[in-house]
């Protein structure tokens, strides 16, 4: 299945190679004509005589990269992109190209002094374990700056759920390549971008070479519908559909872009519901900050607990984004 | 009070939602003025003369607004900011959405919701209203004559100020671009794609500034602001406001503080753009009864009035 294919596959941001041969080959007999720009997106056209129309997903997931070595073999390491220290601790992750399994290792719990019990947990107190008895060992299989990503594998579980990595954003890729398969009268730029999560770098170089009209960004986002958590906090809920965003910290979405996706949804019978939060930002912040700027907006799929190792979401829920969004592109 | 001034002010002009407004200055541009444009991200461009020299002279038209994130099943609306003001400044106003339903603001535990003053999440439903539905403090303009009271007059001192000059300003020694900027209130969003896309040798942005009567008084004329948090204005840009000060004996206040500036994203677009703020100093800024001076914004004009003309 492509979604397990790309979940499983490594790309956190800066490193996203892998995860771009991935799409390329997938999308080349869809589309008229793909770039790889100076920044690494991949830029594919479908010829079209309306507007122009952007939509994006980014390639890149947050993981991690080592930075150091201590002297007993263990590993310093920093984020890529945003992982709260709270999640790492115990994790199995996999080291660069060749995949070199690691644990995330903290200091065990008898004996941590009670203010350290009480204290967060931070990066530096972490490390990463390979299994190397010194440093000398470390280094001949682990380099400066070879990236980590969490070794987790895809999986269907419950009533059409899936759980897997990096959901954020290898829903919003197989959404697009998805929408890439059937033809529109709009003329429309496919980009999967890159370094998103360390500021929608690669989103403001690609917005800059086409200056859409219109931009949406497809994403897999927050949904904290967990039992104690009050509905206005829930952001958005398994199970209940597309999410389309009001707004965010990066980007206040077109009203009237917001209000023809309800059109269709309520026409096309596609069931749908708002991003309730304001918090967060994507690649809509880039691409209106670019050149002329566009008339933005987004639309994602419900996953709980992004941004860690391993996310949950609802296969009708994605089934409809991918819906609701072709549905969306015809009428454009 | 100007009859216009008060338009503006009775215009709802909120964030992504500026078309209402936009339409009330177009209708009030000069008939000879004929050169006027609306670009991708809703601002509106005016532009006047021609010559060597490219100036932009910039605003942005929405005011301090309110975005609904989510109904509750009793019919209260919760609501994030849009802009960059202080729940305890604009607490227990009324509100009005941009159908006109209006209601009670109420500040609880560090949210903000309105009250509508309806029951179910339905009812607010029929009322027209839903997530992502925008609204914007309202209250009565006041005018004391020589000063008015308001909820929005900082954030519609500068569309009049622009107004005013266009139809003043006769000797153009270059093309003058007059924006009208969107998204004004989310850090200079509008601003920075039409400084991209006119590229004028300077630019300089016209807002207004809080007076707390202790560095900043009102009636003492526009505020030079040197620099805040997000730019530092360019000297040369500074001289020629200062010159064009003295030799039109209008007085001007100086000032640096940790703002952020409409100006910050338009000197760093293209190859940069020397960029300066100018603002009309305003009592109260940000909370639902704001206090202007009548004089101060007539200098404001006159300063830029000079500036061009120089």
């Amino acid at each position: 299945m492509l979604l397990e294919t790309l979940s499983n596959s490594s790309g956190p941001s800066g490193y996203e190679g892998e995860v771009r041969k991935i799409i390329k080959s997938e999308i080349t007999n869809f589309v008229d004509d793909i770039v790889i720009d100076k920044m690494g997106n991949i830029i594919a056209h479908k010829k079209g005589k309306g507007k122009k129309v952007v939509i994006d997903a980014h390639i890149d997931e947050v993981g991690f990269i080592i930075i150091g070595y201590n002297d007993d073999g263990t590993l310093k390491f920093s984020a890529l992109g945003g992982i709260n220290s709270k999640v790492i601790p115990c994790k199995v992750i996999l080291i660069g190209k060749n995949k070199i399994p690691g644990v995330i290792g903290l200091k065990p719990i008898h004996l941590q002094s009670p203010e350290e019990r009480k204290n967060n947990i931070s990066y530096e107190n972490c490390c990463i374990d390979i299994g190397a008895k010194d440093k000398a060992e470390a280094k001949k299989y682990i380099k400066l700056g070879d990236y980590c990503v969490f070794d987790t594998k895809f999986n269907e579980f419950g009533t059409g759920l899936i759980k897997g990595k990096a959901f954020d954003d290898r829903m919003g890729c197989a959404v697009l390549i998805d929408v890439l398969k059937e033809s529109y009268e709009c003329d429309l730029y496919g980009v999967f971008n890159v370094q998103e999560e360390v500021g929608e770098r690669g989103a403001y170089a690609s917005a800059y070479n086409i200056q859409p009209d219109i931009g949406i960004a497809v994403e897999g986002t927050i949904c904290a519908d967990m039992p104690n958590i009050p509905d206005h906090l829930k952001a958005t809920e398994i199970g209940k559909g597309p999410a389309i965003s009001i707004m965010d910290k990066t980007s206040l979405f077109n009203k009237e872009i917001i209000n023809e996706i309800i059109e269709v949804g309520h026409k096309k019978n596609i069931p749908y519901q708002f991003r309730r939060a304001i918090a967060g930002g994507n690649d809509a912040g880039a691409i209106h900050m670019s050149g002329q700027g566009a008339k933005v907006a987004t639309i994602s799929v419900p996953c709980r607990y992004i941004h860690s190792s391993v996310s949950v979401c609802s296969m009708d829920d994605y089934t409809n984004t991918v819906k609701l969004l072709k549905e969306y592109l015809h009428t454009i | 009070m100007d009859k216009l001034f008060n338009e503006l002010l009775d215009t709802l002009s909120l964030s992504g939602s500026e078309e209402y407004i936009i339409k009330l200055i177009k209708k009030n541009l000069p008939e000879n003025v004929v050169n006027i444009n609306e670009d991708k991200m809703g601002n509106l461009i005016v532009k006047v003369g021609q010559g060597n020299k490219k100036i932009m002279i910039c605003t942005h038209t929405d005011e301090k607004g309110l975005i609904a994130s989510y109904i509750e099943k009793d019919g209260k609306v919760r609501v994030e900011k849009i802009g960059d003001f202080n729940n305890e400044s604009v607490q227990n106003s009324i509100v009005s959405f941009n159908n006109g339903v209006k209601g009670k603001l109420i500040s609880s535990n560090n949210e903000l919701i309105i009250d509508l003053g309806m029951n179910s999440r339905e009812e607010v439903l029929k009322s027209g209203i839903r997530e992502g539905y925008v609204a914007g403090i309202t209250g009565s303009i006041v005018d004391l004559k020589t000063k008015i009271l308001g909820s929005n007059i900082s954030d519609k001192a500068g569309i009049y100020i622009l107004l005013k000059t266009i139809e003043q300003v006769k000797e153009l020694h270059g093309e003058i671009n007059f924006v009208f900027s969107t998204q004004g209130q989310l850090g200079g969003r509008g601003a920075r794609a039409a400084a991209y896309s006119i590229d004028p040798d300077y630019c300089i942005v016209v807002n207004a500034i809080n007076s707390n009567d202790k560095d900043i008084s009102i009636d003492k004329g526009p505020v030079l602001k040197i620099m805040d948090k997000t730019l530092i204005g360019n000297n040369k840009i500074i001289s020629l406001i200062e010159s064009a000060a003295e030799k039109n004996n209008i007085n001007i206040q100086r000032t640096l503080n940790r703002d952020s500036s409409l100006g910050s994203f338009v000197h760093k677009e293209r190859s940069g753009i020397p960029t300066v703020e100018i603002d009309v100093p305003c009592r109260y800024k940000g909370s639902s009864i704001e206090l202007i001076s009548i004089e101060d914004i007539n200098n404001t004009e006159k300063l830029i009035k000079d500036i061009i003309e120089a």
